[in-house]
């Protein structure tokens, strides 16, 4: 916003409020200092004039007279402070209009911009920035914005000034969601010094008990939070005599309440009396107008309205998008032009669940199903859009439940269809495709996004860059999750460094649009493909669990199956088959592992041999190898018996690794360095009290010399060879093996934590390398061995799956992995992995692994002393 | 197959929703114009039609159908003989609950063949129905009881017609039975024992000397004050149950234990009916469409193929069509 200059009686009524006669008067100045060539005046007039008509909500003028200042300022060298002023007006012009990726592609100029980035009008762009970010469900990146503000501000003003205020306020807002009490302290504060400033009845203290009102709503405080809007109410209907935007806000808070109260009628009332105002403002096309339609039509759902909220619902996507006119109630609309990706999302998944309804309460026509279905896919190609906006991985990971519940229900109708159709195997690849797009779509992306910046010609020089920028937030991550107190100076260098990255990333994108097209091309998922690509024999088990039920989707060569089974105490059989396994507690164990067998093992064709399965949530702590069919002469049937079994993060990365496999360019690559054989053997340097492991000596010499009598060549380090730096050198990338016996650690609450740990050699190698290190190696193994304790496990995301080693290793490039699911004994580990090795080595052009590791888990079931699974199970195998 | 938005858009086209009403009416008339079917028709009593042992049940865990029910039905059935049979039912289903139901079942017939032509309610058949609920499949047991309306002793020209001409069997009976129903199989089974007689009918066959009928009267068994024996059924289906239609085959076989009873005016007492026990076996087909959760269409066909040797009930038919409207609310 602009300060007052000279032009007194337009400011004051600009301060006033009387939005329309200031803007006259700003209009009529800057005619004036147009015909006296004052270009100075003409720009400042414009802007003022702009605000104004913010303030009396013509957004489209006021973006108009922003753009016109812009240009004249391009005409004439103009100082950066009033560009950064113009863009900041035009900003906010497109944000009121709905315009969010106009603002946000304003402020980034304003941005670029700043003269000095700890300026009170750096602190204005970086405020605006993260309401914008909010908007958009970047809440990391908006949270990192207000801090900045905050910091700048408080530095500047001190704690009492109302713009210290602003900044409490949108930081209480959007804390919301993951810390009740931060935000309300934040809104506190906030409160207090707007009361001071303002008073009582002012419109900074209602916008903050709005906020009050939905931090309580949100924590189901239904009382506290009527109170909060019932004062807003007040404060709103003295200070606007009629419609105002504000006002139908606090409308719609109401209703959302009588909605949860089951006042379905007042609901209803209060969000069209909502309506009518954001109408009446805005026109027909504004997200606010979009969310009032989605909130008429979950009352009008809840009323058991179907065919009304499916109306409400498709009004609610066409308020939504800009060049779009509502046609029929069936119309799928082009993703173009949308105003709120996150609205449009949730008006698609509403008119699904609302089709959904209109079928099974009442029609039970299948095109009501199919449509419901059609919805769901075109979320899916919207998840995919809004995925490249979200900057960072918490917030992409975060979508990751939204996508799940969109899955879910996409899962339901397919199989649904699928059992009540002449159509079975359409739908059953529906089903499919939807469980495939929920698994590792972020790590898919990520590389993607690696595979096009090979692909686009982006020199060295900058790829190098971008690797030193990466590192050094891996390293400022690790700091910052290794000491929570240290927060305030780490947080700002890693939000400084996560900054410079994206912009970094954007430029990137700018002057190379071939990487630009590859990074966002829309996943191609082909399941013929895979099929053609699946080693004879094999079977694809993917896996989706929805609270009690779990489906898995058979893929085969030629075929595709889909069963649907009851699970409603998985998750207590999962940790029940994992406890027993590891404390050896027989008869728990073959109770839970049948039952788990039941529920997850369809009946195969019998041609099949191998099972590549496609795991989902908490069944990626499964080895499902030891699952018990039956128990025949008091001996278990374990599901090695019958299959080798493998692992993959979803079926997509099982294609690209299958094709890289046998590509040439990778064939061709030098792996002449054969195997490398890391074991630090002692750990005493690292702080953890971690025991020695004098078998893995043993293992990777037994290891070598299999080696050098095969095939060699073998490349042993032992204990302070055994480097991270060693590991980090570019030529990791020419082993075929990477072999590491050593000790592990996954950190299931902070992923970023999890590490395998080597030996020091500087303060920056200090001998644990972590997960965000090894995004950065360059692997190109056709197996990487992590022998080494719960090397396979780690955080288990909604709608992303396990985060931890594994993930980080496949995206570095390993080809197949071996990891452990609980630690294991030094000895047991050792006999495994040199049966595996020697099984391998009789045929080591066939990188087909699977069948190798069920020999030497064979080996060891048929053995005296290690026959129980908790000695054999926990090395699983992703890959094949 | 690539999959994106186009594959489902290009092909899952809605299909158009008149083309299984369509389908339903060309059986129908198929069906209703098929009196050349030369098998034996259906023997059932009332209970085959009760409570969890009725044909072509619905079977949908994600549809909450209403509780109540109405069904029309309208059924035609050529006897042994000549006479046609047809017959509107009125079965009212008021559901207490998801798992219980009660059933009240009243037919209005008419018979037409060579001898005369009746026309009337038919026995009320009540029943009560307890439903478990099971997550891949539903248990049902009825218990029911069928009354009589009448006395079977309708008369034509030459004095009382013949069982097949009744539209009362003049028993009161006990029902019993239970089902099992999945995706794709029902399996029900019942027994139906007649506990109080008050047949009084009196057909007998030199009534009809010297009259036009002489010839063929005898087709007619004799059925004075005629008791029933009990019945036990067994039905099996394998349904193919979608979206909004169903269609499927079974089998329906009805056995009766012991011989039926009929008094016998030559010699002044009740007699044992030879040939009166043993299996019926009948072949069925069902199809039925849901117009929406209100209303359905549904028609069962039902074709002899092993019958009783004497039937003086007159439950003995060539062939049954039956053509429902259901209306749930």
């Amino acid at each position: 916003m602009l300060t007052a200059q000279p032009y007194q009686k337009a400011d004051s009524l600009y301060e006033a409020g009387q939005y329309e006669s200031a803007s006259r008067l700003y209009e009529e100045r800057f005619k004036v200092s147009a015909g006296n060539n004052d270009q100075y005046g003409f720009i400042w007039n414009l802007l003022m004039a702009a605000n104004s008509h913010i303030g009396s909500h013509d957004y489209l003028t006021a973006s108009r007279y922003a753009d016109t200042a812009l240009d004249s300022m391009a005409a004439y060298a103009s100082a950066p402070s009033l560009w950064v002023r113009a863009y900041l007006v035009k900003a906010e012009s497109e944000l009121k209009s709905g315009r969010n990726d106009q603002a946000l592609e304003a402020l980034k100029n304003a941005k670029v911009k700043l003269e000095n980035d700890t300026s009170l009008l750096a602190a204005e762009v970086y405020n605006d920035l993260g309401v914008v970010y909010w908007n958009n469900n970047n809440t990391t990146l908006a949270k990192g914005y207000h801090q900045k503000a905050l910091t700048i501000r408080t530095a500047q003003l001190g704690n009492a000034h109302e713009l210290v205020a602003d900044s409490y306020l949108n930081l209480g807002l959007i804390y919301i969601p993951e810390d009740f009490l931060q935000a309300i302290t934040y809104l506190d504060k906030a409160l207090g010094l707007y009361k001071s400033h303002h008073g009582e009845n002012s419109e900074e203290v209602a916008l903050t008990y709005t906020n009050l009102a939905s931090a309580n709503k949100y924590e189901k405080n239904t009382l506290e939070a009527i109170t909060y809007l019932d004062r807003t109410d007040q404060i709103w209907n003295s200070l606007y005599p009629g419609s105002h935007p504000n006002k139908a806000f606090t409308k719609i808070g109401q209703a959302e309440i009588l909605l949860e109260s089951g006042k379905l009628d007042e609901a209803q009332a209060k969000a069209e009396t909502a309506l009518q105002m954001y109408t009446e403002i805005y026109g027909e096309k504004h997200p606010e107008i979009a969310n009032t339609y989605l909130l008429i039509g979950e009352i009008q759902l809840t009323a058991g309205k179907p065919k009304l909220a499916m109306a409400s619902f498709q009004r609610a996507i066409y308020a939504n998008l800009q060049n779009q006119l509502y046609t029929n109630v069936f119309e799928l609309p082009s993703l173009e032009g949308y105003l709120n990706a996150d609205i449009l999302l949730s008006a698609l998944q509403y008119k699904a669940k609302a089709l959904e309804a209109l079928h099974y309460d009442q029609s039970l026509k299948p095109k009501h199903l199919t449509a419901a279905l059609l919805c769901y896919e075109l979320c899916d190609e919207l998840l995919t859009k809004i995925r490249q906006i979200r900057k960072n991985e918490s917030d992409q990971l975060r979508l990751g439940a939204v996508a799940h519940n969109i899955y879910a229900e996409g899962i339901r109708i397919a199989s649904y269809l699928a059992s009540h159709s002449m159509s079975a195997t359409r739908y059953r690849l529906a089903a499919f495709y939807f469980m495939e797009r929920s698994k590792a779509a972020v790590l898919h992306s990520a590389i993607n996004e690696t595979h096009a910046k090979s692909f686009a010609g982006i020199p060295d020089s900058l790829l190098l860059k971008e690797e030193n920028l990466k590192d050094k937030i891996a390293y400022l991550e690790w700091q910052m999750a290794q000491s929570p107190t240290g927060l305030d100076s780490l947080g700002s260098l890693l939000f400084q460094s996560r900054n410079e990255l994206q912009g970094f990333l954007e430029r990137l994108e700018r002057q190379f649009p071939k990487y630009y097209e590859l990074k966002y091309a829309k996943p191609d998922f082909d399941v013929a493909d895979l099929q053609s690509s699946l080693p004879s024999g094999t079977a694809l088990l993917s896996y989706f669990i929805d609270k009690d039920e779990t489906y898995c989707a058979v893929v085969t060569e030629k075929k595709i199956e889909l069963y649907t089974k009851d699970t409603p105490d998985f998750a207590r059989l999962v940790s029940g088959m994992r406890n027993s396994m590891k404390y050896r507690i027989r008869p728990a164990f073959i109770k839970s592992s049948q039952q788990l067998y039941d529920q997850l093992i369809p009946d195969l064709q019998e041609h099949i041999s191998q099972l590549l399965i496609v795991p989902h949530g908490m069944m990626s702590t499964v080895p499902f190898e030891a699952l018990v069919s039956e128990v025949s002469e008091g001996q278990p049937q374990y599901l090695a018996h019958q299959y080798a079994v493998s692992y993959a993060l979803s079926a997509q990365l099982t294609i690209d690794n299958l094709k890289a496999a046998y590509r040439p360019a990778d064939h061709g690559a030098d792996k002449s360095n054969g195997i490398l054989l890391m074991a630090p053997v002692d750990f005493k340097q690292h702080n953890e009290s971690l025991s020695s492991l004098p078998g893995s000596r043993e293992e990777v010499k037994e290891i070598r010399y299999l080696f050098l009598a095969e095939k060699g060549p073998a490349h042993m380090r032992l204990q302070h060879s055994a480097s991270e730096d060693f590991i980090k050198c570019d030529s990791l990338a020419m082993y075929k093996y990477l072999h590491f016996a050593t000790h592990g650690v996954v950190n299931e609450s902070k992923p970023a934590l999890s590490r395998i740990f080597l030996n020091a050699t500087s303060p920056s190698n200090d001998g644990s390398l972590y997960s965000g290190e090894i995004y950065n190696l360059k692997i190109n193994a056709d197996l990487v061995t992590l022998s080494a304790c719960e090397t396979g496990l780690g955080k288990v995301e909604v709608g992303e799956g396990l985060v931890g080693l594994s993930r980080s290793l496949t995206y570095a490039g390993a080809h197949n992995l071996i990891v452990s699911l609980w630690p294991v004994s030094d000895a047991a580990t050792t006999g495994l992995m040199v049966q595996f090795y020697k099984e391998h080595l009789h045929h080591s052009m066939n990188m087909i692994f699977a069948d190798d590791l069920r020999s030497a888990k064979l080996e060891m079931i048929n053995s005296e002393n290690y026959s129980d699974p908790y000695f054999w199970a926990p090395f699983v195998l992703i890959g094949l | 197959m690539v999959f994106h938005k186009p594959l489902l858009i290009s092909t899952l086209k809605p299909k158009g929703s008149l083309a299984w009403p369509m389908v339903f009416m060309i059986l129908v008339i198929f069906f209703m114009n098929a009196p050349s079917a030369q098998g034996q028709g259906c023997s059932d009593a009332g209970f085959c039609t009760m409570g969890a042992m009725r044909p072509d049940q619905t079977y949908n865990k994600e549809v909450k159908f209403r509780l109540r029910a109405l069904e029309v039905n309208y059924y035609r059935g050529e006897s042994l003989a000549t006479p046609i049979i047809s017959a509107v039912n009125a079965d009212f289903t008021f559901g207490i609950g998801e798992n219980y139901a009660i059933q009240a079942k009243i037919p209005f017939q008419w018979v037409k063949g060579q001898l005369g032509e009746t026309q009337g309610l038919g026995d009320i058949s009540l029943s009560a129905t307890r439903s478990f609920e099971k997550k891949d499949y539903t248990l049902g047991i009825t218990l029911g009881a069928k009354v009589a309306v009448g006395n079977a002793s309708k008369e034509g020209s030459n004095g009382d017609l013949p069982m097949y001409y009744q539209t009362s069997l003049g028993s009161y009976d006990l029902v019993l039975g239970g089902s099992l129903i999945n995706d794709k199989w029902l399996l029900a089974t019942g027994v139906q024992i007649p506990i109080i007689h008050r047949n009084e009918n009196d057909f007998r066959w030199g009534h009809w000397k010297e009259t036009e009928h002489e010839e063929y009267v005898f087709e007619y068994n004799l059925a004075n004050q005629l008791q029933r024996a009990p019945d036990a059924m067994l039905r099996v289906e394998r349904n193919w149950r979608y979206v909004n239609y169903n269609f499927g085959i079974g089998t329906l076989a009805i056995y009766r234990f012991l011989k039926d009873k009929r008094y016998d005016f030559q010699q002044d007492k009740t007699i044992q009916v030879a040939k009166t026990s043993g299996l019926s076996l009948n072949l069925l087909a069902n199809a039925g469409y849901q117009i929406n959760v209100r209303h359905a269409i549904k028609a069962v066909y039902a074709l002899k193929l092993l019958a009783r040797e004497i039937n003086p009930d007159g439950l003995s038919r060539h062939a049954v069509l039956s053509v429902s409207y259901v209306y749930r609310f």
